[in-house]
């Protein structure tokens, strides 16, 4: 069977310390599929792996068919597969819209161009305003990112993370640090953009776990432990020992 | 929204028409040899600083090095001169010439800007630093193409230009320089409208995050190089054409720290910073060094103050009130009274520590006495050193506690605007 | 070239070098610590000098041999704490254009104090004669001098980096800036000492060279580019790579100078000849000696585009 993003036998050492530790992941097109784990099993590390930050020491990491492990960031997102950060990862002194505006930038085709004026492509506006719509910041278009509450900011990331119509997103701990009704607005926003779109999240917060996924992975000391339907990895015993603490 | 967004772009047409009419008189207005020459000057270095924001305040990149596609070029369009004098190329329109520099200048910052971009942050200046401190040791070498200490000369006057114009009398070369000011002004403002434009933004903002929309970050960095370099390239020949003369430390990273302290003082923030700061540094340039030996000296404690409590320079001064503009313009009275204190200690300190600096100068200079503004002292008078003395130090003391004060109320206003966007 | 000129020309490279070292290795220590790269480094070499000169002419030069160094010290410490550390927050970009608009400031208020003209500070007097003469080459006394004191220098921070606890500190600093401060040390304070320090060393190879290489208002325009260069090449923070690079430095650039050899006699020698009229010949008949100038321009290039992290660093610059 051919999965939407396969890795296969992946790992990663700086040094002579072992992050990643041979993993194999297979995500399926379409699904909401969360990665879960203890701190240091290295969830940011195989992220990084997966959207070119790092290159990984040994194994494939396969995207449509298309081996990735050695392609820059900036390829791999135009294949179509974009990511947020774990740290607010936003342009602060650029406007809330420009932000948005800028991640829609590749995808419209604009590449480098130095002739084209983009204040009077409408279209291009007119998307940038319906995604702001969609993340709920469209009062704030004018003000600089910077200025923005971290709820807001972490919306923006978002925003600039889904703009550029990527069909498969890595989020990276997007409820990290909010309140409670601040987590309710991201989950929701969360289940808004995953139609038509294939998610990878790692978050640790288990109630928005289980609530969004298809698929969860428990990833433990850079080895994925079971990758399961929610109900079946909330029984499975290596999880719970390793993981749930039980 | 279309209305207005029409309304506004009218308006700036407008504002814009009145500013080119005004400048097309200016030479009509103030006719004195003295102003044109200052017009001429700041006209050059406007082109100049702007295009070594397109680096620094719009790319993040600091060059120590800029001075290089300038003074190249400049040599350049003086060779070319040199030769139409002497009639080994056929005579070419005058007006045409900054095309050539600014060739040379695309040329130059393609190479350089290849090398130079691999690295950035400290890096970067230091490359640009080696580069700077490489090429003005190979001008003092090469002596067949640069001439040495002595530097270059060429005649402007070629031959009837396009109009019948000859270059000869200065008010032509305004024209000239306007024209060309005007041209290349506008297109790099209309360069950061672009995709490029706000990408080089982006990539200022957030390395990464620009990666993950989808950009080569080199490449963006590379590109903005290479423009750059272009148009200071124009900006060198028009420097050339103007003195009819390009020496060794056009090149050299005097030059470099100078366009830099326009820029940085006139705030890199935006778009109209570097055109300040060349305008306000050009004109003080001209005035204090009629008047003052240590015009320098000053010029660095402005910089050095500006990098140290306000780094956005004189524009973004003026910009960062516009969010209280927008929002809720009553809160600018609270600020009144901290700025105004503000202002009178920083003259307070200005008046101390400038006459202190001219009573050393003049005693080095064997002068009994100083004229300072209207006043005259006796710089053996050890009760003018300690008034002198206490003027200055209260002066520190006063701003030091007035500018706390005066971020205390900005940030009570900036409070409240924050509250009243929440809401 | 004689074994006599060779010898000669060795000394005096290795004495260039090592005074390049006195004069860089602060700013390595700086540099790798707290990520400054201050372009005011060789301005505060040149107050040194000047200091030097001044506290000669008054009292005496071995006075001033203890108490200029520390008068730069202090000033350096002071600008660290009420100036650099202010402007910590803005980044690493800020703070070299801090120190490149104090690098202005500082060469004016010498000018203001001194004059533009260079100052008359001579080589006391004491240690003013040939030491040995080998063939008619004569090594002054002042110049051993100069040797036996950068050789003691660098013997000293040795010592310090590695036995005491000080030292402890800046090394752990040096290869992780976050970690230090995380252990409850007190940073800024270790900085502005380490800053202070860094300072003095410049200041006191001030008073040593300043009288042999002319105490001028342009000599740290002159010298603050090299600086960087053995910063660079000797790798972030290493004392052991600025003195290896300020010895490399020191003798390629006293090699070349010597070397009167140009394109022309390569040429020659493979049976060509160049017209001595013509335009190229203004190229090839550059000598090794007219191009030496540019060598640790081109080095500082080549290092930070190829290896920044230098010879012995262990991190990019």
């Amino acid at each position: 069977m051919n999965y939407h993003l396969e890795l296969k036998n992946v790992k990663k050492s700086f040094g002579s310390t072992s992050i990643i530790r041979g993993v194999n992941l297979n995500i399926k097109k379409g699904e909401i599929h969360s990665l879960i784990g203890p701190n240091g099993a290295g969830k940011s590390t195989l992220y990084n792996l997966i959207s070119g930050v790092y290159k990984p020491t040994t194994g494939t990491i396969k995207f449509n068919n298309k081996n990735i492990e050695n392609l820059p960031s900036y390829e791999i997102y135009r294949l179509g597969l974009s990511r947020s950060f774990q740290i607010t990862n936003i342009f602060p002194k650029m406007s809330v819209f420009e932000n948005i505006r800028c991640g829609l930038l590749w995808s419209m085709g604009y590449h480098y161009s130095t002739y084209k004026i983009l204040d009077k492509d409408k279209n291009l506006n007119m998307k940038t305003n319906e995604i702001l719509e969609q993340i709920s910041l469209s009062k704030f278009s004018k003000e600089s990112a910077g200025l923005l509450s971290y709820a807001d900011q972490r919306a923006l990331e978002i925003g600039i993370t889904i703009a550029g119509g990527a069909e498969t997103i890595l989020l990276d701990e997007p409820t990290a640090g909010m309140s409670k009704s601040e987590t309710q607005r991201a989950t929701k926003l969360i289940s808004n953009i995953a139609k038509n779109r294939t998610i990878l999240i790692v978050e640790h917060d288990m109630g928005v776990v289980f609530d969004l996924s298809d698929t969860i992975s428990v990833l433990v000391y850079g080895e994925i432990i079971c990758s399961d339907e929610p109900d079946k990895v909330k029984i499975n015993k290596a999880v719970r020992e390793a993981y749930l603490g039980d | 929204m279309g209305k207005e967004m029409f309304n506004s772009i009218k308006l700036k047409f407008i504002s814009l028409f009145i500013l080119i009419l005004f400048l097309l008189f200016l030479p009509y207005i103030f006719s004195s040899s003295f102003a044109l020459t200052l017009f001429c000057k700041m006209g050059v270095l406007i082109i100049f600083s702007v295009a070594y924001n397109m680096l620094l305040g719009q790319t993040g990149l600091l060059s120590f090095g800029h001075a290089i596609y300038f003074g190249l070029a400049g040599y350049a369009s003086i060779h070319i001169l040199a030769a139409i004098n002497n009639s080994y190329l056929p005579s070419l329109p005058l007006v045409l010439l900054p095309f050539v520099g600014a060739i040379v200048g695309l040329i130059l910052g393609v190479s350089i800007g290849y090398l130079s971009t691999k690295r950035l942050g400290t890096a970067f200046a230091m490359i640009s630093l080696g580069f700077c401190e490489l090429i003005t040791a190979l001008t003092l070498i090469f002596v067949v193409f640069f001439n040495g200490e002595d530097g270059i000369q060429a005649d402007r006057v070629t031959g009837n230009d396009l109009f019948g114009l000859t270059y000869g009398p200065q008010s032509e070369v305004y024209y000239l320089i306007l024209f060309w000011c005007i041209i290349t002004v506008l297109i790099m403002y209309l360069l950061t409208k672009t995709p490029f434009g706000r990408m080089c933004n982006a990539v200022r903002d957030n390395q990464q995050r620009a990666e993950f929309i989808g950009y080569n970050v080199r490449k963006i960095r590379w590109i903005a190089f290479s423009l750059s370099a272009t148009f200071a390239g124009a900006a060198g020949s028009l420097h050339a054409i103007n003195y009819e003369h390009i020496g060794f430390e056009s090149v050299s990273l005097v030059q470099s720290g100078m366009v830099l302290f326009m820029a940085y003082i006139g705030g890199i923030g935006n778009f109209l910073g570097p055109i300040l700061g060349a305008i306000s540094l050009t004109y003080l340039d001209t005035m204090l060094s009629d008047v003052t030996e240590a015009w320098v000296l000053y010029y660095g404690v402005i910089f050095v103050l500006v990098i140290a409590f306000a780094p956005q320079g004189i524009s973004g001064i003026i910009l960062m009130h516009s969010p209280i503009l927008r929002n809720n313009p009553a809160l600018l009275k609270k600020l009144i009274t901290p700025y105004s204190i503000f202002l009178v200690s920083i003259l307070l300190l200005t008046i101390g520590f400038t006459s202190i600096v001219e009573l050393i100068h003049s005693i080095k200079s064997n002068h009994e006495t100083l004229k300072f503004f209207w006043l005259s002292f006796n710089n053996k008078n050890i009760l003018i050193w300690l008034a002198l003395g206490l003027i200055m130090t209260s002066g520190v003391i006063a701003s030091r506690k007035s500018f706390g004060l005066v971020k205390e109320k900005w940030n009570e206003v900036m409070e409240e605007i924050k509250l009243s966007l929440i809401k | 070239m004689s074994l006599e000129v060779l010898v000669f020309i060795i000394f005096n490279g290795l004495l260039y070098g090592m005074f390049l070292f006195m004069l860089s290795s602060g700013l390595t220590l700086i540099f790798g610590m707290m990520g400054i790269l201050n372009f005011a480094h060789a301005s505060f070499f040149m107050i040194g000098a000047y200091l030097g000169y001044q506290i000669s002419e008054n009292i005496n030069f071995w006075i001033a041999l203890i108490f200029a160094p520390m008068l730069v010290g202090i000033m350096g410490a002071m600008i660290e704490k009420y100036g650099l550390r202010n402007i910590h927050k803005y980044g690493h970009i800020a703070e070299l254009l801090f120190t490149f608009g104090l690098f202005y400031i500082i060469e004016e208020m010498v000018q203001l104090i001194w004059g533009k003209t260079p100052v008359p500070y001579k080589v006391p007097e004491i240690l003013n004669f040939p030491l040995i003469e080998i063939s008619g080459m004569s090594y002054p006394a002042y110049s051993m001098f100069r040797l036996v004191i950068s050789l003691l220098i660098f013997l000293a921070i040795y010592r310090v980096l590695a036995k005491t606890k000080t030292g402890l500190i800046i090394k752990a600093s040096l290869t992780n800036p976050n970690m230090v401060a995380a252990l409850g040390h007190n940073v800024p304070r270790v900085f502005s000492n380490v800053f202070g320090f860094g300072c003095a060393l410049a200041g006191l190879a001030g008073v040593l060279a300043g009288n042999v290489i002319g105490t001028e208002p342009s000599m740290a325009l002159l010298l603050g580019p090299i600086v960087f260069v053995v910063v660079v090449t000797g790798g972030l923070g290493s004392i052991k790579g600025a003195l290896v690079a300020s010895i490399i430095i020191g003798l390629i650039q006293t090699l070349t100078i010597s070397m009167e050899y140009d394109l022309n006699s390569l040429i020659n020698y493979l049976g060509f000849q160049i017209d001595i009229n013509s335009t190229i010949n203004h190229f090839t008949s550059l000598t090794l000696s007219q191009l030496s100038p540019i060598v640790p321009y081109i080095l500082l290039i080549i290092v930070l585009i190829a290896r920044p992290r230098g010879l012995f660093g262990k991190r990019d610059v």
